[in-house]
């Protein structure tokens, strides 16, 4: 099992549940590595869910770990793809053509979670309708507040930009709309005064 | 009285100065020792002649400095001034309070003529002079809301109601205290708070938002609210607090 | 500061739609431009009936650019406490009345990729000028709309000949209905829904969209809480000390009122929570009629819920 109990924090923060079955005629399924774990427990529950769900599943880099529970699963549409940026594409045709009442459940890395609700916002279902569960990786997407470049899978505080080279400090501040946490100069008031880099709450 | 307009910088040379008159305006906030922020709203019904409180929009000596600076910062960082598809409506709404408010309040700087939805708008100080097609963004060189914040004094954000709360959905935000409206764009009246230190327990924002949901069209509200700077510096904000932040030391 | 701010109007014109719905326009006394508002927003109406002074809530379905003049249709309630009855019966064009500045509690999401709304009977006024304002940034929305029979469809004619393709009307007579299931089935994802009519079709339609798992974020309604008559009653108010008897068909805000009491209120109809106030004490049992509080408070009995509809 791969979940964590995340410490209260600011109210900026996102919080994560846990999947349950809900009325509507069909499921889609968004998930990343772990993530997989949460799908399996949810259709163990409920044999007729997966036949009318479909599921974009990116493994990461759990590779093939979780593809043949997958498949045994007999979910009605399921996709395996190498990226949340390839997989965008079809996730965005997804919605389009989506009816109200399609259920939308998101698992895996808060960078997954946070970019595909991010798309499902845009196109239009309430963020607050959208099931969430977070499991493995405790890295963050982070947007550098200077450059505005994204920074991937951040796991240590303070971390270098990956765009512009600043030294950042991870904030829990996060935003819905940009899928990421904010991170700010570490050093402006003393240059070059960094502290040493440590692993999120370790 | 006319206002003398300065000509002034609020940044490298920083030549900004009050005149006595400035000065004697200035709600000074310390009736205290200590200062802690309060949920200290009142009505917005004018004041004494001549105070801050006067006009529904005050305009001051600084209008001429702090627009060219705003200006300065827009061209520097586009991020500081957006508004989301939604907020067009609003952004029109704005305009409309801030056009007539301001040409009633002083008939001598502004002009507004209306004729069903075509307007005249004159800002004498800024020498601006624009006819325009009420609702119609074509016939305006940027979006309502920016059109007219680049005109008025302090940072604006606009509230969109929704769900018993309110969410930040546009603004103009150009001499903030450190925060970026690219980052909290979006977010609601407790998440974009959520940084502030301490005041989530002792239950302000909670308060603080019942207030403001109950706001009623034509009974407006103020508070006021403080700042402190070494220097005469606007543009604190996030983004560039990698170049200001030395000066904290 | 009791209600939104108000408005001094003459009554300009008074059309008869129907049987049982008037059209009452008004134009302000002072000759000023009317405030804009939002379709959907509510005005109340202060009108003095001898002694008593009343107050009721009605949808604004005039063009809410058009700052000009207001206009509310009111439906004719021959079983209520004598509000719709008085304004049909007494109010003549020229009279002097009372406007409060616009209130919404039933706006549209600006954000929806499409409005599907739901009319029954004289819930259409919100519709009326929430239409004239989608129309003129190209919305997308699309009527359904319940009325009993033809005489009394009002405003059927209108939108039919205004809006062809997207106005659907249903009369109850001809036995024709809202197949809402297949209606809400298959609307695009980021359709917003509006219901408003009576009690009865919105706690219908609520309960098929939530089956059909529509967010609950995406529906919304309004029903104005038309106060039952109840027994008479006694209050004291512990601020003041005041004792007040509410009589039969009087709320216990407005019998506070009578007695000089300026206390809060909005919207007069259950829904906003402005006028809530706390039981320290009862002897009797309650029977709760508001959209405000959680059920939590109704069980407690430590809130009294909205003074507006208590009776």
């Amino acid at each position: 099992m791969s979940t964590f109990e995340f410490p209260e924090s600011i109210k900026s923060r996102p919080t994560y549940g846990k999947l349950e079955k809900r009325a509507g005629k069909s499921y889609l399924f968004i998930a990343d590595a772990e993530g997989a774990e949460a799908i399996i427990d949810l259709a163990s529950t409920d044999q007729d869910l997966m036949t009318k769900s479909h599921v974009i599943y990116i493994p990461k880099d759990t590779g093939e770990k979780y593809q043949k529970k997958l498949n045994d699963l007999n979910i009605k549409q399921l996709y395996f793809g190498p990226s949340y940026s390839a997989a965008q594409s079809r996730i965005l045709q997804t919605f389009e053509q989506a009816h109200m009442g399609l259920q939308v459940c998101l698992t895996g890395t808060e960078g997954l979670i946070g970019q595909a609700l991010r798309d499902a916002i845009a196109a239009g279902i309430p963020h607050t309708s959208i099931q969430t569960e977070h499991r493995g990786s405790l890295g963050r997407r982070m947007q550098c507040v200077h450059c505005k470049g994204i920074t991937e899978d951040v796991i240590l505080d303070p971390f270098v930009c990956s765009h512009c080279g600043l030294n950042l400090f991870v904030r829990d501040h996060y935003s819905r709309r940009l899928a990421a946490f904010q991170g700010v100069c570490i050093d402006a008031e003393d240059p070059g005064n960094i502290p040493e880099s440590v692993e999120l709450y370790k | 009285m006319t206002i003398q307009f300065k000509d002034e910088t609020f940044r490298n040379d920083y030549t900004f100065k009050n005149s006595e008159w400035a000065i004697k305006r200035f709600p000074f906030p310390f009736h205290e020792d200590s200062y802690m922020y309060s949920v200290n709203m009142e009505q917005h019904k004018g004041g004494p002649e001549g105070s801050i409180y006067e006009k529904r929009f005050d305009v001051d000596e600084h209008y001429l400095g702090e627009m060219r600076d705003r200006a300065e910062v827009l061209i520097e960082d586009p991020l500081r001034c957006q508004s989301l598809p939604h907020m067009t409506l609003a952004g029109w709404d704005l305009l409309e309070l801030i056009m007539v408010s301001k040409s009633e309040d002083y008939p001598d700087l502004f002009e507004l003529h209306r004729k069903g939805n075509n307007w005249r708008w004159v800002n004498k100080p800024m020498q601006i002079d624009d006819s325009f097609t009420f609702l119609d963004d074509a016939t305006l060189p940027y979006g309502p809301m920016e059109y007219i914040t680049r005109q008025t004094q302090g940072d604006f954000v606009i509230l969109d109601q929704r769900e018993n709360n309110l969410w930040m959905d546009a603004g103009m935000v150009t001499t903030q205290a450190d925060w970026s409206l690219d980052f909290d764009i979006g977010m609601n009246f407790f998440e974009w708070h959520a940084p502030v230190p301490k005041a989530h327990e002792m239950g302000i924002f909670t308060r603080a938002l019942k207030f403001l949901l109950n706001i009623q069209q034509g009974a407006p509200a103020r508070r006021l609210n403080w700042t402190m700077t070494v220097n005469p510096l606007l543009d604190t904000s996030p983004e560039n607090y990698h170049k200001w932040g030395v000066q904290k030391n | 500061m009791s209600g939104a701010e108000k408005i001094n109007v003459k009554v300009t014109n008074i059309v008869k739609l129907n049987d049982l719905v008037t059209r009452f326009e008004f134009k302000r006394t002072d000759g000023g431009l009317f405030p804009t508002f939002s379709g959907g927003a509510h005005t109340v109406i202060e009108l003095k009936d001898g002694d008593l002074t009343r107050r009721n809530p009605y949808s604004l379905m005039s063009d809410p650019m058009d700052q000009d003049g207001y206009s509310i249709s009111v439906r004719r309630d021959d079983e209520g406490r004598g509000g719709s009855l008085f304004l049909h019966n007494n109010i003549k064009i020229g009279d002097d009345v009372v406007l409060s500045h616009p209130v919404n509690l039933f706006s549209l999401d600006l954000r929806a990729k499409k409005h599907l709304m739901i009319a029954g009977g004289i819930g259409i006024t919100p519709f009326l000028a929430q239409i004239k304002q989608l129309d003129r940034s190209h919305g997308n929305w699309e009527l359904h709309y319940s009325v009993r029979n033809q005489s009394l469809g009002t405003y059927v004619d209108d939108l039919k000949s205004m809006h062809p393709n997207d106005v659907n009307i249903y009369y109850d007579d001809e036995k024709n209905f809202i197949d809402i299931v297949n209606l809400l089935d298959g609307q695009p994802l980021g359709t917003h829904l509006y219901i408003c009519g009576p009690k009865g079709m919105i706690d219908w339609v609520v309960g098929e969209a939530s089956n059909l798992g529509w967010p609950v974020e995406a529906i919304h309604y309004e029903e104005f809480l038309a106060p039952q008559p109840g027994k008479p009653f006694q209050v004291k108010l512990s601020a003041s000390d005041k004792v007040v008897n509410v009589g039969e068909s009087e709320s216990l805000l407005e019998a506070i009122e009578r007695e000089g009491v300026d206390a809060p209120y909005l919207c007069r109809g259950g829904a906003c929570g402005q006028c809530e106030t706390s039981v320290i004490e009862a002897d009797g049992e309650f029977i709760h009629r508001d959209h405000w509080l959680e059920d939590e408070d109704k069980i407690s009995g430590k809130k009294n819920n909205a003074m507006c509809i208590t009776i």
